[in-house]
């Protein structure tokens, strides 16, 4: 299973459909996400792959794609921790 | 929440919904569904509560009951976005925790500004806000008013 894979398994865990995520998809216009919502994915994303997503990014995140590209750039650095 | 739309007074003195009151800059209003957050809360714990409030809000609402513990932090996440709301888009990149909901010792809701919404509340030109929150029917509503 791929990162992406593995953001939209998480997704789904939260109530989710695959078929809606998909990179283009804006969260707040497509995906209905708020930013309490956004708040809980984030700790979503940060528990199952054990990254920190830093609190001042929460709003550079647009689509669902910049979720994958996030989780993308910060796992190497959750990797040399281990 | 439904997507934030600060209103500024200066800029925008035809929007309805803008106050017509002198030295009134920015309105900023949020719902938070009390149920909806604390089922938040429970399924992520911790660190979901850390990422959204201070200690010294979580601190606050400790509380004899779990629904009166709730209601307090679906207000103060209520408060801290409506007051975001008020910085518009000099609020962008602002934490959740740069905004901390305090209470006066007659119980109105103090907000207090540090990082990023500090620095925001500068460049917005603004001086002051005034808060309020209630609880009614399942929801907290905070509506913040900026000077």
């Amino acid at each position: 299973m791929n990162v992406r894979e593995e953001v939209v398994d998480v997704l789904r865990g939260i109530g989710f459909d695959a078929e809606d995520l998909e990179d283009g998809r804006d969260l707040g216009r497509d995906l209905d996400i708020d930013s309490t919502e956004l708040v809980e994915i984030l700790v979503a994303l940060e528990q199952h792959f054990g990254i920190d997503i830093d609190a001042e990014a929460e709003g550079g995140f647009t689509t669902f794609g910049d979720l994958v590209a996030c989780v993308t750039r910060l796992l190497p650095a959750a990797a040399g921790r281990g | 929440m439904p997507g934030a739309e600060a209103l500024t007074g200066p800029d925008v003195p035809d929007v309805p919904g803008v106050p017509d009151v002198p030295g009134v800059r920015a309105v900023g209003i949020d719902v938070v569904g009390i149920g909806r957050l604390r089922a938040m809360l429970e399924r992520r714990g911790q660190p979901m509560l850390d990422r959204l409030l201070t200690p010294a809000e979580q601190a606050l609402c400790q509380g004899a009951s779990a629904h009166h513990r709730a209601a307090c932090l679906a207000g103060r996440v209520a408060a801290k976005e409506a007051v975001r709301k008020t910085l518009g888009g000099h609020g962008a990149g602002c934490a959740w925790r740069d905004v901390e909901i305090g209470r006066e010792p007659s119980g109105a809701p103090a907000p207090r500004l540090t990082g990023r919404a500090a620095r925001a509340f500068e460049n917005a030109g603004l001086s002051r806000l005034h808060l309020s929150i209630t609880h009614e029917a399942g929801v907290a509503v905070a509506i913040a008013v900026a000077v």
